[in-house]
């Protein structure tokens, strides 16, 4: 079964997330820091990574290298955030990070791209 | 024989009492450790499922149940694009949610009476919940936002009027939300129009859209907005004109050397953080060695501190 990591600092965010990937029938775990997440992602082997934390992307931790220097395939990124700056956007692109989605998001289209991010992977 | 017949039934309503005590403090226990978010969880899955299948949840009976709706509705709609206008209405009107938020935000104050505008803010109103809301005159700058977006997003068409008219004062945190949230809910904000009106927070709300999409056609208003009787007007305009990289001439000057040393020392770090060069800087720096301000050395030290920090790092 996939494994769909859910990161965001507001409750009710992954809960309305939730609701829109249960159809998935994928396995969601939730973290609700960014700390708990970096440390989620780098004991377990997740699908993909749907957040609202961007620090750890752009703040010079390079998680995303860390991701894919280890030996299992890195899950792919989702950021989904209230943010339009795009300087921020840039700077999160070339970090390594799959998609920007801004809120609020149609959950047909997130649904869409879920799918076809999961279905893409070997 | 006199003393147990008194105190036994005595004895026999004190243990009952402490038996009532303990049952009512195991309930307390298992409610508190009950997992807080359940009720709301609960609450955004009726939504998402009236959104999603048309099945209209029930209306809440309690003031607790109705709160947490309100509170479900605010969430969904600013994470997902889910529920339409009319589906909100339909909601707020069925579920009794406008009548009582309504009420809250007219009979409480502060933080409760802010929290109740939040959550009426993602609720189409009808023309006469808009009267009862204009009648509210909040304390809180939060509540004062809030009923301001209400009414902008209730008549568009009358954003100027509406923000020029209110006579608020919002912190320099607050314009950026009110116009990240009007930008939520699709509403176009007339850039000249709000600057034509010279009043502090049409203005500000203006010179922030200019600066956060960089409109470089708007350089002129902005250029004018540093006549502004309002001293936070003018920092604005030099922040967002420093954004749209504009070249640094005799109205820039001008308008600095009415500032206190304070204000000129942070116009000049506005412009270095934006990657004006100690060159470019060169007309504030000459303005200031004219009146033999420290400041006149400012530019050029702090891009040599960058330079010399650069080449460290590297």
């Amino acid at each position: 079964m996939r494994k769909i990591l859910l990161s965001f600092s507001s409750l009710t965010a992954i809960e309305s997330l939730s609701l829109v990937l249960r159809p998935i029938g994928a396995s969601l775990s939730v973290a609700q820091s960014s700390e708990s997440m970096i440390e989620a992602l780098l004991r377990d082997e997740y699908s993909l990574l749907i957040t609202s934390h961007i620090a750890p992307f752009i703040g010079g931790g390079d998680l995303v290298g860390r991701l894919c220097r280890r030996s299992v395939p890195r899950p792919s990124i989702f950021v989904i955030s209230h943010l339009r700056h795009e300087p921020t956007l840039l700077a999160l692109y070339e970090s390594g990070v799959d998609q920007f989605i801004s809120f609020p998001l149609s959950p047909h289209r997130l649904l869409r791209k879920v799918v076809e991010e999961l279905q893409s992977r070997p | 024989m006199n003393f147990y017949a008194i105190s036994l039934p005595i004895l026999i309503v004190l243990h009952l009492i402490e038996g009532v005590a303990l049952v009512w403090l195991l309930v307390l226990r298992y409610k508190l450790g009950r997992e807080d978010n359940a009720p709301l969880r609960d609450a955004m899955s009726r939504l998402y499922r009236y959104a999603v299948d048309g099945v209209l949840p029930a209306p809440p009976r309690t003031t607790r149940r109705r709160w947490l709706m309100a509170e479900a509705l605010f969430s969904l709609t600013r994470h997902l694009s889910l529920l339409s206008v009319d589906e909100r209405r339909q909601l707020g009107h069925r579920c009794s949610l406008i009548y009582h938020l309504l009420k809250d935000a007219e009979h409480s104050d502060g933080v409760a009476q802010s929290e109740a505008l939040q959550l009426l803010s993602v609720i189409p109103l009808d023309d006469k919940s808009v009267e009862r809301l204009a009648r509210t005159v909040p304390a809180e700058p939060m509540g004062q936002l809030y009923r301001m977006l209400i009414l902008i997003v209730y008549s568009p068409d009358r954003v100027t009027e509406i923000i020029d008219s209110d006579g608020l004062h919002l912190s320099g945190y607050l314009v950026p939300r009110l116009v990240a949230r009007l930008e939520e809910c699709r509403v176009v904000l007339p850039v000249r129009s709000l600057l034509a009106t010279g009043a502090l927070l049409p203005s500000l709300v203006a010179l922030r859209v200019v600066a956060r999409y960089e409109l470089g056609d708007y350089w002129e208003e902005v250029f004018e907005a540093l006549q502004s009787p309002h001293r936070e007007v003018r920092m604005a305009a030099i922040k967002t004109l420093a954004v749209l990289g504009v070249t640094i001439d005799r109205r820039v000057v001008e308008a600095t050397a009415a500032m206190s040393v304070a204000e000129r020392r942070e116009v000049l770090r506005i412009f270095l953080r934006e990657g004006y060069s100690a060159m470019a800087l060169q007309p504030l720096s000459d303005a200031e060695a004219s009146i033999g301000s420290p400041l006149a050395e400012y530019a050029v030290c702090r891009t040599l501190s960058r330079k010399r920090t650069l080449v460290k790092t590297l």
